[in-house]
């Protein structure tokens, strides 16, 4: 166990260590003045460390106060609105992963006990109709899943509204950034009309997201459910004479259960990207939002941060994702990650 | 001269003939051959097949909805959007771009995936896990940031995109082919075809390779869908096909003005899309589960 934290941990640590070196490399490679990337202005008095920075001519001492710049939340200011971009990012990431979090939750509701259904009735007509409606489901372009739900739920039917995360007439304080804790913990009149609010601005963003990775879960959690109904052990337990129940609950279950943490690992990154867009059409105020919108506006500072942040809270949470299935079942002999 | 033993013969149909045997026992993946086969055909012919230019604007016939609608023409068949331009037209070009760039993307990760993959599962010791912990933060980053990142350096453009999406899926070919060269590695052939002196690079070539094309093409296939979803929607995104590019997922983007008006704008395209990665898709599945029980008949 402790060999497997510490090679996880190692691993972890060497690939934080190589994004931050692309990231203070895509200064260089981004058009323009390398020091004015970094900075986003040319003088940033506010910005003690990060200004040692620019003030080394050897390569290796500016990567070193880099790193301690990164660390000390010195992160520069934006092109576009002069502001530091570590409070711009606070603000911004924990309504990305308000919503990625949901729709996660959302999508292993339904996908798992879903999953089981199909499996227990391998190829018989319910496990086909799952399995027919998963296929068409991740077929769906998100962006196009999402302007569909636009068009027929709030524009058509008028149910839900289309943007954004909370009606312009509630003014919550800014607590934690998850805007339903946010909303719980304030002392504001109406807090449940702006929770019921909130609630409903959650609704289609987290659907277009979950619609995707619900299929995804279903077909693993099904495939593993058929595989371990095949296995020798279950044959030898009703053999013994077990009931049904109790071989589920003993012996099907756990096993079956196994194989979605390392998927849920693999899936982080695609769910993202997917959240990005997302965001994009619901004007949710995320980060993916934030990054394309920097895109446009050829904002590198906040381009750099903002990719390096993202993918450090990515490669976090995957790599905690898979240490942790790698601790739950030992057995398990595939490093997927950096295998020597 | 007959031979005597003819009717005694068993049949032993060809791997090929296997496969395809399996495979046309699936309706649905049948089908689903069909419905790609006449995107291929619609992204080949596209431009005989219709009378207009894909950027042709006609000014007397703007938003005009589909023929079937009462106030639809038989000269649009599928309508025109904002500016003019015949809907048909447009899904035919956008889908021989979107298609025929995401089956390139696909083709040449593919080649790059395979060529690092049998240099990662033959090799040992730090080059190898050099090339595993720069993959893995490839495989780790989103696609999205991926993309974002190469239009901030050379700017947006279909190339780009398709860059962007190319080093995107490149780790899953390797990782595949890394896998499966470990595995034959240590197979009886292999180790025949080494002490009749074969080197590594003859091995992998006439062992390996041939064993490895099956489950190229089934992972090729599924990539291409994945391809087709990303670069439609950095085209939506204005990140990677421009404007003037009839690519489905800018076609999207284009036909959101007008939303209200015209709302096959944004269903048709999207349709398209949503049809070419089902029909994908489900011939990925069918051939997947065409070699996996081949050898059981």
């Amino acid at each position: 166990m402790i060999t497997t934290l510490i090679r996880y941990f190692n691993l972890t640590f060497l690939t934080l260590l190589i994004l931050v070196m692309l990231s203070f490399g895509l200064a260089y490679f981004f058009p323009g003045d390398p020091l004015t990337n970094l900075l986003g202005t040319d003088i940033l008095p506010s910005q003690p460390i990060l200004m040692l920075t620019s003030q080394q001519t050897n390569i290796f001492m500016q990567f070193w106060y880099y790193v301690q710049a990164l660390l000390a939340g010195e992160w520069g200011v934006s092109f576009a609105t002069g502001k530091p971009l570590y409070q711009d990012i606070m603000r911004l990431l924990p309504a990305t992963l308000e919503l990625s979090v949901y729709a996660v939750t959302v999508a292993l509701l339904f996908g798992i006990p879903l999953g089981f259904l199909a499996g227990m009735n391998y190829h018989k007509k319910i496990d086909n109709i799952f399995m027919s409606s998963s296929m068409i489901m991740y077929s769906f372009p998100v962006f196009w899943l999402a302007l569909l739900l636009i068009l027929l739920i709030s524009l058509q039917a008028q149910w839900l509204p289309m943007s954004g995360r909370l009606s312009l007439l509630f003014n919550v304080p800014h607590y934690s950034g998850f805007i339903l804790v946010d909303i719980l913990v304030s002392d504001i009149e109406n807090k449940r009309f702006a929770f019921n609010n909130a609630l409903q601005h959650l609704i289609l963003p987290t659907l277009s997201v979950a619609f995707i990775a619900f299929a995804v879960f279903l077909r693993t959690t099904r495939r593993a459910v058929a595989d371990v109904y095949q296995a020798q052990y279950i044959k030898s337990a009703q053999t013994r004479g077990l009931p049904a129940t109790t071989i589920f609950f003993r012996h099907v279950l756990r096993n079956a259960l196994l194989p979605v943490l390392p998927i849920l690992a693999v899936q982080i990154s695609t769910l993202v990207t997917n959240v990005m867009i997302v965001e994009t059409i619901f004007s949710w105020p995320g980060i993916g939002d934030w990054l394309i919108q920097a895109i446009y506006e050829r904002d590198y500072p906040a381009i750099r941060t903002g990719m390096l942040l993202v993918s450090v809270v990515v490669v976090i949470i995957t790599m905690s994702l898979e240490c942790i299935s790698q601790l739950i079942d030992p057995t398990r002999d595939r490093f997927a990650y950096a295998r020597r | 001269m007959l031979d005597a033993n003819l009717y005694e013969e068993e049949l032993h149909p060809t791997p090929l003939g296997a496969t395809w045997r399996e495979f046309k026992q699936r309706h649905v993946a049948v089908f689903g051959l069909v419905i790609l086969t006449v995107f291929i055909v619609v992204a080949i012919a596209g431009p005989l097949l219709s009378p207009y230019a894909p950027t042709t604007q006609h000014t007397n016939a703007l938003l005009i909805p589909p023929a079937w609608n009462d106030n639809g023409s038989i000269l649009h068949i599928l309508g025109t959007d904002a500016l003019g331009r015949d809907m048909l037209t447009r899904l035919f070009y956008g889908t021989q771009v979107t298609l025929f760039s995401s089956i390139a993307t696909v083709f040449i990760a593919l080649s790059l995936g395979v060529a690092m993959g049998v240099v990662a599962g033959m090799s040992k010791g730090l080059r190898s896990s050099f090339i595993n912990h720069v993959l893995d933060i490839l495989m780790l980053t989103p696609t999205l940031l991926i993309a974002i990142i190469i239009v901030a350096i050379l700017g947006t453009g279909l190339t780009n995109a398709m860059l962007a999406i190319g080093l995107a899926l490149v780790p899953r070919f390797v990782h595949m082919t890394r896998d499966f060269v470990r595995e034959e590695m240590n197979k009886d052939y292999i180790k025949t075809a080494r002490l009749d002196g074969a080197n590594l690079t003859q091995v992998f070539l006439f062992n390996i390779l041939p064993n490895m094309v099956e489950l190229l093409i089934v992972q090729g296939t599924l990539a291409i869908s994945v391809a087709i979803l990303d670069i439609s929607a950095l085209g939506f995104l204005n990140l990677g096909a421009q404007t003037l590019m009839p690519e489905l997922g800018v076609m999207i983007a284009d036909g959101l003005s007008t939303v209200y008006i015209a709302p096959w704008n944004i269903l048709l395209p999207g349709l398209s899309i949503f049809l070419m990665v089902l029909s994908i898709n489900i011939v990925g599945d069918g051939l997947r589960s065409a070699l996996r029980n081949r050898l059981t008949h």
